[in-house]
């Protein structure tokens, strides 16, 4: 009972939540405090399920009681309970940001309900345990998304969002084809099935080909070379909230899609797609920090930094090793909180300045030393400085990629590395260092929620890197029995032979 | 569109598509239909009715169904977790047969889940169609 309370509560209470806030439309205070307490809720019971699965136990929810062969489970483990653990923290300082940084009744007005359908979405990719209802819970935090980008209806917001709409749409719809062929060719679309099937060989060509598609669908939506131009330009233009609430989450579902499928089926993939992910995995790091070095706004060039990040995650999957890809996992967490937390500080200095430009306006750091503090530790943390938890991630990525050797990646991985800071210290220098000017509208930006959010995700960042021997050894056991697959089949075989003697109507 | 042969269509196609959208719910459970059909039928004739009737100025102030949406998600998930309450997991249906012989009606509680999807599905394609009418146009 409490277990399948824990694994319904991350995709049902935020659905409630959302029906429960949409008749308070308008009534924007309540509705926070609304969310802020629902977002607690999540968060105690992500905690809870962190604890639950710490020791390897893997919860299974056949939804309906029908069996997982014809049904619909979820399922939690360990790396499910972790991602939703830091999923419910970058979503509750959203919460706390958001209502001193959205600007009027046209961003307000739908933020909170929508912000609740997104997590619906989220929560929902991050349990299933099959690709259709994958398909399903991202086309749920999709809508949410196409929504939310757009919030407050600027024209140019619009216009540049349109693309993000599009190449998710196709996106989806070779998704969908993708995985009809998939149980043209298996028979099955649950994971854990599809594992075993294609662990015993012998299935056609077309079933690589369509998981193949889906593989690299999950790469448009986590943003890697060739596929990342849709990020850099839309997510500048949404609400600062919004761009640090999908900078958060929305790569790292693609990340987690990544690292929940290739272990499941790449131990039976035809070889060769190893040293292809490496590749562009390395190639996303260099191409996104040289993009970031060529935008000339605050957000312009912490999102297109969104896209080398994801590089390291991948690298760290794509060398397939319990190191590597424990070090994968710690970098997803590390960025999920520097780089909202330098998203929420660049829009608070943005806010001030009254302009988003490098140079428009200076000397944060003088006149509002907090907020610079939250952005420098971020900032450093990114940019892989000790003792923060950036550091760490790097420090167990060129651990891991020399021990699989990979020296080429590791390199550049390093070289990228130099140039992350060079770009952060481009910001630093442009916005919150020397004389103060330009501070047009300074009362603006002082706002205790949208302080304390960027504070208080930019201090676990810190806490991160100082926990990071407790936290990388778990991260470790996560990544074996992600690569082992044997538990996570059985579990969800075990919930089938328990369910074949209930009421199948 | 101020047209005398659209309002009479629309006068005669809103009250055969409820009963259709009705009938689509009902049998949705054993025989292709459902809560989504019947919502996009109802939502059909709705915006057709819309169309004959009501002026475009008119068109474009916000229709209040919002409540719609969220009294649907409320239903269906409710019935979702009334048999986690009774130690079951979510979304279990029950099923009951009512009468006896020839005049049995089989009835579950997939059918109120259906009806959540259904005012969901209607509330939601009525909010998003009269967005379009008109009145939200980006600034």
């Amino acid at each position: 009972m409490m277990d399948s309370l824990l694994v319904l509560i991350p995709v049902v209470w935020p659905l409630i939540t959302a029906a429960l806030l949409l008749p308070l439309t308008g009534r924007t205070r309540l509705q926070q405090a609304a969310a802020l307490v629902s977002g607690g809720v999540l968060l105690a019971s992500a905690m809870l399920l962190c604890a639950r699965t710490a020791r390897g136990a893997i919860l299974v929810l056949p939804l309906g009681g029908w069996s997982p062969r014809v049904g619909i489970v979820w399922v939690a483990d360990a790396l499910a309970a972790v991602m939703l653990l830091f999923v419910a923290t970058v979503s509750y300082a959203t919460l706390l940001y958001a209502a001193g940084s959205l600007r009027g009744e046209r961003e307000r007005r739908y933020f909170y309900p929508l912000h609740q359908f997104l997590l619906v979405g989220v929560g929902g990719s991050i349990l299933t345990g099959d690709i259709f209802n994958l398909f399903v819970f991202f086309e749920v935090m999709l809508l949410a998304s196409f929504a939310l980008i757009a919030l407050g209806g600027r024209a140019r917001q619009v216009r540049m969002g349109v693309p993000y709409v599009i190449v998710n749409l196709v996106g989806s719809a070779l998704f969908l084809a993708a995985v009809g062929a998939i149980y043209g060719a298996a028979g099955t679309v649950n994971m854990a099935e599809l594992s075993l099937r294609a662990g015993g060989g012998g299935l056609p060509g077309v079933f690589w080909g369509a998981t193949a598609l889906v593989l690299v669908v999950f790469m448009v939506k986590t943003a890697l070379f060739p596929v990342f131009a849709w990020l850099p330009d839309s997510y500048p233009e949404a609400p600062v909230t919004v761009n640090g609430l999908f900078a958060g989450l929305l790569t790292k579902v693609g990340v987690y899609t990544l690292f929940r499928t290739i272990p499941l089926l790449g131990g039976a993939a035809p070889g060769g797609w190893q040293p292809a992910l490496v590749a562009i995995a390395a190639t996303t790091m260099l191409v996104g920090v040289f993009g970031a070095l060529g935008r000339s706004t605050i957000r312009g060039v912490l999102s297109f930094h969104i896209v080398s990040q994801v590089g390291y995650m991948i690298f760290g999957l794509a060398l397939f090793t319990p190191l590597a890809l424990a070090a994968g996992l710690f970098h997803t967490l590390h960025n999920m909180l520097a780089k909202t937390a330098l998203v929420f500080a660049g829009g608070v200095a943005e806010r001030m300045g009254g302009s988003g430009k490098l140079y428009a306006m200076r000397g944060l750091a003088r006149t509002e030393p907090w907020l610079a503090a939250g952005f420098f530790v971020a900032a450093m943390s990114l940019a892989g400085m000790p003792p923060l938890s950036g550091f760490w991630g790097k420090w167990f990525l060129v651990a891991g990629g020399l021990a699989a050797g990979a020296p080429v990646a590791t390199g550049i991985s390093l070289l990228v590395g130099l140039f992350t800071l060079a770009s952060m210290l481009k910001i630093w220098n442009a916005v919150f260092w020397g004389e103060p000017k330009g501070q047009r509208y300074p009362g603006r930006g002082r706002h205790r929620g949208m302080l304390g959010a960027t504070l208080s995700l930019a201090a676990m960042s810190l806490l991160t890197g100082l926990l990071a021997a407790p936290i990388f050894s778990h991260l470790e056991r996560v990544a074996t029995q992600l690569l082992d697959v044997t538990p996570y089949v059985a579990a969800v075989r075990a919930a089938e032979r328990r369910d074949d003697h209930a009421e199948a109507p | 569109m101020n047209s005398f042969l659209l309002r009479q269509v629309a006068r005669g196609v809103l009250p055969v598509a409820v009963l259709f959208a009705v009938s689509l719910l009902l049998r949705g459970h054993d025989a292709p239909g459902g809560g989504f059909v019947a919502g996009l039928v109802t939502a059909a004739a709705v915006v057709l009715h819309a169309l004959a009737n009501v002026a475009p100025s008119e068109r474009a102030r916000r229709p209040r169904v919002l409540g719609s949406v969220w009294l649907g998600l409320l239903v269906a998930a409710g019935t979702g977790l009334v048999a986690v309450a009774a130690g079951g997991p979510f979304l279990t249906h029950s099923h009951f047969d009512v009468g006896s012989g020839s005049a049995t009606i089989h009835l579950s509680t997939t059918l109120l889940f259906d009806v959540g999807v259904f005012l969901v599905v209607v509330g939601s394609t009525i909010t998003t169609l009269a967005a379009f009418a008109g009145g939200e146009n980006p600034r």
